[in-house]
């Protein structure tokens, strides 16, 4: 990769064998320093969908309510688009969006010959600079990392220049281990080991807030047990780990016949440029929620479909390079519905290097995830076969991606365990602000949420911390 | 327990079955002379698993997988992902005494039509497994038309674990093929990520800088 993180490390997943089977990123800015940066508001379908269709889980908030801190966001951070006027993909205040690649083209004539469409991905990545970050210059890198900040990380945009105005100390190698509370059932801080010198230590503070995505703050919850939490911090209602919901996906690989033997071309662009909106959700199906895609999500620096075509020597090394400006990936994701099967917990006999017990997910999918992925698949591919495009490979079965739920927000204290203020029910001064608190999970990327949700909860403390509150 | 996500979680390439659990170690830079020192091929091997690579991609007007470095990943794959060493090893003495039995040469030495002869049914094998895997899967034809159908035989998701080979033993009737996909996938992933084949042969053409992203120009799409 051209750019390295020397220091990036990626514990195990599993007992004994090295590997993993997702991006779990610790160090300062997370996944943000990895993630794709694809930006979409949820809509008032996605915080609502018990009221509009009889499943699943509302949140306890409207679209009204987040949607001013989408406008904080996509002002501080940048988020580029195009305003296609979509009820359920509200647009947000963007910044020019890029330009659709060829196969984009072609694919979105075939979305729209069945009725979908395909817009302008919108993404925190800029397209104009700003006075501190350059504008995107399409190398393609995103996803290891952006040398000039023109996709947003929480390390450059946020947490550097917080840090520079003397009001944020970071403490870089600390592997929070437990959350502290006294005995007045108030969070005072952390403990943590420090993973170079080897050495424990506290941070004490006014609140906590967990924002250590998804699982690790379910996991972190969990082992910081107590007298008074004897099963994990802020879990008197058993929900912590409960209703995981992550999304799930159908990824295809095809050729697009259009573009086969063309001269390949500088098209990296910043990887996805197009987006394949929920189309199914107004219409009549078998399921409930919805699915929409990622489109042509791929880099052109590894070609590991390659092995996949048939054959040896020249000719197969010939189909290589005629596929090759014709590779497309199509990844549609699907809302999965909670349930209580699907579920994050601690491993009680593993551990990591730091010694901290290993979080295990376990993920049921039910009978509408059925129905939905096999809809999701079925559209994906006659879309593809409208595009004239020949089929590589199809998935063998739902595959987990965002990891969502777990820390649910809610009104009732004893089926959820945040407020709408992302404040846990049980500890006052305790937070959590990740994708953990998603009572429903949408079928479009999170983070964009997450981060206005962040907002949302810091606008809180501060009004909080101003009352003497906390 | 929550199965393999591989390449749909957050890389937009695919996920390999076979070794989805490489081992990545870091690799000294190579010293400026001398040739290779392969770590888990004999020099016997390593010289029939070089040319094998060269058949599977050849020197056309790019240079093939041996100019590209690719018998030395091999050998640095297999030489830390241990599970695959046993059914490589035994493939290659199943290679040679084709080679020998049938051609009366070793296989370093043979010519293209011989390699063919002993590689093709093992190619047109490992093809047909893919597509009936991808049909079986998932889609069937009935009465000239897709039908697409799912089947999730039970509630957990499918663990996409690394379904190593278990062949060890050279009788085995299922080695050759098995053998061939995994030099066919080491070959091809070698040599697609190497400068040869990446900028070469396939003419990538990112990691570099445009002002701005132009839009597509022809007007068919």
């Amino acid at each position: 990769m051209p750019f390295d993180f020397p220091n990036r490390q990626i514990p195990t997943m599993r007992a004994g064998k090295a590997g993993f089977d997702s991006e779990r990123s610790r160090g300062v800015g997370g996944k943000t320093m990895l993630w794709n940066a694809v930006a979409l508001r949820l809509s008032q379908r996605d915080f609502k969908g018990r009221t509009y269709e009889g499943a699943g889980e509302d949140w306890p908030i409207d679209y009204k309510d987040v949607a001013p801190h989408y406008d904080t966001i996509e002002e501080e951070v940048g988020v580029c688009g195009h305003r296609d006027g979509l009820e359920d993909l509200p647009d947000g205040v963007f910044l020019p969006p890029v330009a659709l690649k060829c196969s984009d083209e072609i694919l979105r004539r075939a979305a729209r010959s069945v009725g979908a469409d395909l817009i302008h991905v919108r993404k925190a990545t800029l397209t104009v600079p700003t006075s501190t970050r350059l504008a995107c210059h399409f190398c393609g890198n995103c996803m290891a990392g952006c040398d000039v900040v023109a996709k947003y990380n929480s390390a450059d945009v946020h947490i550097s220049p917080a840090e520079k105005s003397g009001h944020v100390t970071v403490f870089p190698d600390c592997i929070v281990r437990e959350v502290l509370v006294s005995d007045e059932n108030r969070a005072t801080g952390v403990r943590y080991l420090h993973r170079v010198h080897q050495r424990e230590g506290e941070v004490r503070g006014r609140s906590v807030v967990l924002a250590c995505a998804c699982v690790q703050s379910i996991a972190l919850l969990l082992m910081s047990k107590s007298r008074r939490y004897p099963k994990g911090l802020a879990n008197t209602s058993g929900q912590v780990g409960r209703h995981f919901i992550p999304h799930f996906t159908g990824g295809i690989e095809c050729v697009l016949e259009g573009l086969r033997g063309t001269r390949a071309i500088n098209d990296e662009g910043f990887l996805d440029h197009a987006y394949l909106p929920s189309f199914m959700h107004n219409r009549k199906r078998g399921y409930a929620r919805s699915f929409g895609a990622q489109v042509n999500y791929q880099n052109r620096r590894l070609a590991g479909w390659a092995k996949t075509l048939g054959g040896f020597g020249r000719a197969y090394k010939a189909s290589v390079k005629a596929a090759y400006p014709a590779f497309v990936q199509f990844t549609p994701y699907g809302e999965m519905l909670p349930n209580a099967d699907s579920y994050v917990d601690l491993d009680p006999k593993g551990s990591d290097k730091f010694g901290l017990p290993l979080a295990r997910r376990h993920v049921r999918w039910g009978a509408n995830e059925e129905v939905l992925f096999n809809d999701m698949v079925r559209w994906s591919l006659a879309i593809l076969e409208k595009a004239g495009a020949e089929v590589l490979t199809v998935p063998s079965g739902p595959a987990p991606n965002h990891e969502l739920g777990g820390c649910r927000m809610g009104r009732d204290p004893r089926t959820s365990v945040v407020d709408a203020d992302c404040r846990t029910h049980d500890v006052p001064n305790l937070y959590v602000v990740d994708g953990s608190v998603f009572p429903s999970a949408s079928e479009k990327n999170p983070t964009h949420t997450i981060m206005a949700l962040a907002v949302r909860a810091a606008g809180h403390i501060a009004e909080r911390m101003q009352r003497g509150d906390l | 327990m929550l199965g393999a996500v591989g390449a749909t979680c957050a890389f937009p390439f695919a996920g390999d079955e076979l070794y989805g659990q490489h081992v990545h170690t870091t690799l000294a830079q190579a010293p400026a002379g001398g040739p290779y020192a392969p770590a888990f091929f004999t020099p016997a091997e390593y010289a029939t698993i070089s040319r094998l690579t060269d058949v599977i991609i050849p020197p056309t007007d790019t240079p093939g997988a041996a100019a590209a470095g690719v018998p030395e990943y091999v050998d640095r794959v297999i030489s830390v992902n241990t599970e695959h060493q046993p059914l490589i090893r035994a493939g290659l003495a199943w290679l040679e005494r084709q080679a020998r039995t049938r051609f009366s040469g070793e296989f370093v030495s043979l010519g293209e039509a011989d390699h063919i002869a002993i590689l093709q049914p093992l190619s047109d094998e490992v093809d047909r497994q893919q597509r009936e895997a991808q049909r079986g899967r998932f889609r069937t034809e009935s009465q000239g038309k897709a039908v697409y159908h799912v089947a999730i035989t039970d509630r957990d998701p499918p663990i996409r674990s690394a379904s190593v080979a278990r062949i060890v033993h050279e009788t085995d009737p299922g080695l050759p093929v098995q053998f061939f996909r995994l030099v066919k996938n080491l070959t091809a992933d070698g040599y697609y990520t190497s400068r040869v084949g990446l900028l070469e042969e396939l003419g990538y053409a990112g990691n570099t800088v445009l002002a701005r992203f132009p839009s597509c120009a022809v007007p068919e799409h």
